[in-house]
C-alpha cells in the first residue's frame, strides 16, 4: 500500500512538473505582457520606459533564462514576487486558498449529499415519476454551465428579495456573513457534481442489485434499507468515488469563474486576474497550486478505494 | 444583421440633450442638516496591485490614491462644471505665477498642509523638498516621465517655493501638474523611510485605513485635512468611505440594487440602468459622455490601408449616428480629439459633417480610383472591451461590406491587442482609446513619431510641428484655434485612425447621496464635498 502510494506521489510530481513548464511558455506565447498592461492608459509613456520595466522585471531576458530561474526559486520553496503587486507570491496564494478551498470542499460535499441521494433514490425508484424527475433534473443540470447557472442564483435571489451580504468577510471574522457568501456558489458549483454523481449512482446501484449476492441476502431477511445501504450502495461506491475525484477537478476550474461572479477573493479570482494582466508569476504559481490540488485529491481517491473494496486493499498488499 | 434587425433612426437633435446631460447632476435641496458624519460605499471594477503611484497608470492604484493624496494642483469640480472640463484650483500649492515667457512656473505651498500622521512622517508639515523629490523621481523613472517632459529643473528657494523652468513653453503643465497620475508624496517615500508599495501616507481628505485584496478598500477622515468647502466649513463631510472592487457586472448590479453601494462607478449600459432604475426608482441618473472613444486604426504597412483615398473612403462607409443609437444609446460622435473634451474637440456640427455623414457612393468612386473598384478583403482585430464594443465593430463590419470591402473580424483580449498594435502586426484594429483630458495627450500619443498609441506610424514633419506649436500658445483662443487646425488637417491628410464614437457613461448614485460630481480625471475629486441626506 505504502509503494503503491509513493509510486503514485513520484508520478505525481512528474504531472507537476509537465504542467509548471506547459504554463510557462503558454502564457509567453499569448501576445502582450505586464508591462503593456501596467501602462495602458498612459498618453505619456516613452519606449524607453516601458524597456526599462521590462527589464527591471527579468522580462527581457530570453525564456529559457527566465525559466531556470524561476524553477530554481521553486525548488528552493521561493514563489517568487507578483509582477503586478510586487507582493511575495506565496502570501497571496496563500490568502486566495482559504476561500478557494472552504468553497470547494463545500460544494463537494453538497454535490456528494445531493447526487449520491438523488442516484440512491432513482435506483429505488426505479420506473416510476420520481424517477423520471430525477434523471430529468440531473440532464438538466449536466447541460447548464456553471457560469450560467451562477449568474442564474443571483439573479434569483434578488427576485426573492435577498442580497448576499458585501464586502466577504472570512470564517473566522464573522461565520454567518460568511456562511450567506460561500453557500450559494457552493451550491452553484455542486449542482453539477450531483447530476453527474446521481446518474452514475443509478445506474451503479442498479447494477449491483441484480447480482447474485444482493438476492442472497435478500433470501437470508436482509431489510431493505440494510440491503440498499449495507450492501448495494457499498458495492456501487467504487465508479462513485472516482468520478468525484474526477469531478473535482472540475469544480476547481468552476471556482475561476463562480468565485468572480460572487466576489470570492479565492485562487479563481486570482488566476482570473493574473491572466487579464500577464502576471506570470502568479499565474504559474496558482495553476501549479490547482495542479498539485488535483493530484493529492486523486491520491486520496485511489487510496480510498481499499478502504471500500477489502479486495482492492488485498490485491495492492 | 444587426443593422438589418434595427431601425436606424437618426438622433442629431438628441445630442444637445446629451450634451447638456454631460454637464448635468442632479440637484440637491437645500438642507439644515449637518453634512458631517457619514459613510459612502463605491464599487469599482478592479483592485489596487500596489499603491506606488509611479509604478503603474493603473485605475485600480490612482481612484483609490486620490482618497488619500493631494497633488500641487486640482481639478475644481461642482454642478456648473462639466465632467471633461478642466478648472484649476489650489491642490497643495496655494496660488502660482507663470512667468511672461511661460518658460517658469512659481508655486507657494499652502502653509496648513501636513502629511497624515502616519510614520515615518509622523504629521509633519509638507515642504517644497517633497514637491522637488517627487518630480525628481517622476522625471526619473515614474510613468509620469512624459508628463514632466517640457520641465527643465525643478527647484526649491524657500520651504514654501517650488519653481519649475521650462525647456520649452508648454501651456498644458498646469493640467499636467493636476493629472491624474500626479500625487504628491513625501521624501521619506524615496529615501527608503517606507515601502511605498505597501503603505499610503498623504495629505488628503482621508486615511487609508486598511486594504484587502478584492474585498475593501476603507478609509476614515484625516482631521488634520487643510480643505474647506465654500462656507469655510470642514472637509471632508464623510467620516468613512469604502471603496468594493466588485469584478463581475451582475454582482456590482445586484450589490448597488441592494443598497450595499452607494455610487457606481465602472461599465453599465443603457438596458441595465433601466433596471436599475425600475428596482430604484429614485436613483440620480447621472449621465456625461465617456472621456474615452472607439478608434479603427489602419495600418499602412497593409497595402490598401496606405492609400489616403482608401482610409477617406471607409471613413465614409461608417454611419456613426445610427451606431451610436442603435448601440450605445447615446454619447457622442468621435473626433480627432475626443468629444468628452467639449472646449477643444471640434463643434458637433462639424464632427458630424465630417465623420456622421456616410456617403456610400462617393466611397465606391474613391475605392475605384484609388484601384479597388471591386473592394478588398482585410483581417479586423477587435479587443475585447465588452459587448457592445463588439457590436460596435460587427457594426463597422456590415458597413464596409456596403461599399465591397470585408473585414474578417479577429477577437483578442486588450492586453494581447495593445502588443500587436505596438509590434504593427495588424491589419485593421479597433479599440478604445485612453481617458485622455487633454487634447495635447491625444496628439502627441497619436501623431508624433514613436509615441505609444502611433500604432500607425505616423510621421508627418507638418502635423508634428503643429502639435509642438500649440504646445506653446499661450493665449487661449489663439490655442484653441490651432487644436481645431491641427484636427482638421488630421481628417483632411491623415485620416488615421478613424474615431468613430464615445459611448455615454452612466454614474449612477443612490437618492440620499448629495453633492456627487463625477470628473473626467480619477480620484474622485468631488467626494471630499459628497454628503449624505438623512
Amino acid at each position: 500500500m505504502i509503494v503503491f502510494a509513493i509510486r503514485r506521489a513520484v508520478l505525481g510530481v512528474l504531472v507537476l512538473v509537465a504542467v509548471a513548464l506547459m504554463v510557462f511558455v503558454a502564457i509567453r506565447l499569448i501576445p502582450g505582457d505586464i508591462v503593456n498592461q501596467q501602462l495602458a492608459e498612459a498618453g505619456a509613456v516613452t519606449p524607453e520606459l516601458l524597456q526599462e520595466k521590462r527589464a527591471a522585471m527579468g522580462l527581457d531576458k530570453p525564456i529559457a533564462e527566465q525559466f531556470l530561474v524561476w524553477a530554481g526559486g521553486i525548488v528552493s520553496g521561493d514563489l517568487g514576487h507578483s509582477l503586478w503587486t510586487g507582493r511575495p507570491v506565496s502570501a497571496q496564494i496563500g490568502a486566495a486558498l482559504l476561500p478557494t478551498l472552504q468553497l470547494s470542499i463545500m460544494a463537494i460535499a453538497l454535490g456528494a449529499l445531493f447526487g449520491i441521494g438523488a442516484g440512491v433514490l432513482a435506483a429505488l425508484w426505479r420506473g416510476t415519476a420520481g424517477d423520471m424527475v430525477l434523471r430529468m433534473l440531473s440532464t438538466v443540470f449536466l447541460a447548464i454551465p456553471q457560469l450560467w447557472l451562477g449568474l442564474l442564483t443571483l439573479t434569483g435571489l434578488a427576485l426573492i428579495g435577498y442580497y448576499i451580504p458585501l464586502p466577504y468577510r472570512s470564517f473566522a471574522t464573522d461565520p454567518w456573513a460568511n456562511f450567506q457568501q460561500v453557500i450559494f456558489p457552493a451550491l452553484a458549483l455542486s449542482l453539477g457534481v450531483a447530476a453527474a454523481l446521481s446518474r452514475l449512482t443509478r445506474s451503479a446501484m442498479l447494477e449491483v442489485t441484480g447480482a447474485d449476492f444482493i438476492r442472497a441476502a435478500r433470501a437470508r431477511g436482509v431489510s431493505s434499507s440494510g440491503l440498499y445501504l449495507g450492501h448495494a450502495l457499498k458495492n456501487a461506491l467504487i465508479p462513485v468515488i472516482t468520478l468525484l475525484g474526477t469531478q473535482f477537478g472540475n469544480l476547481l476550474s468552476g471556482t475561476v469563474i463562480i468565485e468572480r461572479i460572487f466576489n470570492v477573493p479565492g485562487l479563481g479570482n486570482l488566476l482570473f486576474e493574473a491572466v487579464a494582466y500577464r502576471d506570470y508569476t502568479v499565474i504559474q504559481a496558482a495553476v501549479l497550486t490547482y495542479g498539485l490540488i488535483t493530484i493529492i485529491v486523486n491520491l486520496m481517491v485511489d487510496l480510498s478505494y481499499g478502504l471500500v473494496d477489502p479486495r482492492i486493499r488485498e490485491a495492492r498488499s | 444583421m444587426l443593422k438589418g434587425l434595427l431601425a436606424r433612426h437618426r438622433f442629431v437633435t438628441a445630442l444637445p440633450a446629451l450634451a447638456i446631460a454631460a454637464a448635468m447632476v442632479v440637484a440637491a435641496p437645500a438642507m439644515a442638516q449637518d453634512k458631517h458624519g457619514g459613510k459612502v460605499v463605491i464599487n469599482v471594477h478592479a483592485d489596487a496591485p500596489n499603491f506606488d503611484p509611479l509604478a503603474s497608470t493603473e485605475f485600480g492604484v490612482h481612484s483609490r490614491l486620490g482618497l488619500a493624496m493631494n497633488r500641487l494642483v486640482e481639478w475644481k469640480t461642482g454642478p456648473d462644471i462639466g465632467y471633461g472640463q478642466f478648472v484649476p484650483k489650489p491642490g497643495l500649492a496655494e496660488s502660482w505665477e507663470i512667468s511672461e515667457d511661460g518658460l517658469t512656473y512659481t508655486f507657494k505651498l499652502r502653509p496648513d498642509a501636513v502629511w497624515q500622521d502616519i510614520a515615518p512622517v509622523s504629521g509633519r508639515p509638507v515642504t517644497s523638498a517633497d514637491v522637488v523629490a517627487t518630480y525628481e523621481a517622476m522625471k526619473e523613472s515614474g510613468v509620469q516621465k512624459g508628463l514632466l517632459a517640457a520641465v527643465d529643473t525643478i527647484t526649491a528657494p524657500d520651504d514654501q517655493t517650488v519653481v519649475l523652468t521650462l525647456n520649452r513653453r508648454n501651456v498644458v503643465l498646469l493640467q499636467n501638474l493636476a493629472h491624474q497620475n500626479m500625487w504628491i508624496l513625501p521624501t521619506e517615500a524615496f529615501d527608503g523611510s517606507y515601502d511605498r508599495n505597501t503603505t499610503v501616507i498623504g495629505t488628503g481628505p482621508w486615511i487609508l485605513e486598511a486594504d484587502e485584496v478584492g474585498v475593501a478598500t476603507r478609509y476614515v477622515r484625516n482631521e488634520a485635512y487643510f480643505g474647506k468647502d465654500e462656507n469655510g466649513e470642514q472637509l471632508p463631510y464623510l467620516d468613512e468611505v469604502e471603496i468594493l472592487p466588485i469584478k463581475d457586472l451582475n454582482a456590482r448590479i445586484m450589490a448597488f440594487r441592494s443598497g450595499q453601494v452607494d455610487i457606481w462607478f465602472g461599465p453599465l449600459n443603457m438596458t441595465q440602468m433601466q433596471g436599475l432604475q425600475q428596482a430604484l426608482p429614485d436613483l440620480q441618473d447621472v449621465q456625461t459622455v465617456a472621456n474615452t472613444q472607439s478608434e479603427l486604426y489602419l495600418n499602412p504597412s497593409f497595402e490598401p490601408f496606405a492609400n489616403l483615398q482608401v482610409r477617406q473612403a471607409l471613413n465614409l462607409a461608417i454611419d456613426r449616428l445610427g451606431l451610436g443609437e442603435v448601440v450605445r444609446g447615446g454619447g457622442g460622435i468621435g473626433g480627432v480629439v475626443g468629444p468628452a473634451l467639449n472646449a477643444q474637440t471640434l463643434p458637433e456640427e462639424e464632427r458630424i459633417a465630417l465623420y456622421g455623414t456616410p456617403d456610400h457612393e462617393k466611397a465606391k468612386a474613391l475605392l475605384a480610383e484609388a484601384g479597388y473598384p471591386d473592394g478588398f478583403s482585410f483581417e479586423f482585430t477587435v479587443l475585447n472591451y465588452g459587448e457592445e464594443f463588439v457590436r460596435e465593430a460587427e457594426w463597422i463590419q456590415q458597413d464596409l461590406a456596403e461599399i465591397g470591402v470585408t473585414a474578417e473580424i479577429k477577437m483578442v483580449d486588450t492586453v494581447a491587442g495593445q502588443a500587436l498594435g505596438k509590434e504593427g502586426d495588424y491589419q485593421a484594429m479597433f479599440l478604445m482609446m485612453s481617458p485622455f483630458a487633454e487634447a495635447d495627450e491625444y496628439f502627441t500619443s497619436h501623431y508624433l513619431p514613436g509615441a505609444v498609441r502611433n500604432y500607425t506610424g505616423i510621421d508627418d514633419p507638418t502635423l508634428t510641428a503643429m502639435i509642438e506649436e500649440q504646445q506653446g500658445i499661450m493665449d487661449v483662443a489663439a490655442r484653441q484655434e490651432k487644436i481645431w487646425e491641427i484636427q482638421r488637417y488630421v481628417y483632411e491628410n491623415v485620416q488615421n485612425p478613424l474615431p468613430i464614437w464615445a459611448a455615454v457613461l452612466l454614474h449612477p448614485a443612490q437618492a440620499d447621496i448629495r453633492g456627487w460630481h463625477p470628473m473626467i480625471t480619477q480620484g474622485f475629486p468631488s467626494l471630499p464635498e459628497v454628503w449624505v441626506e438623512e
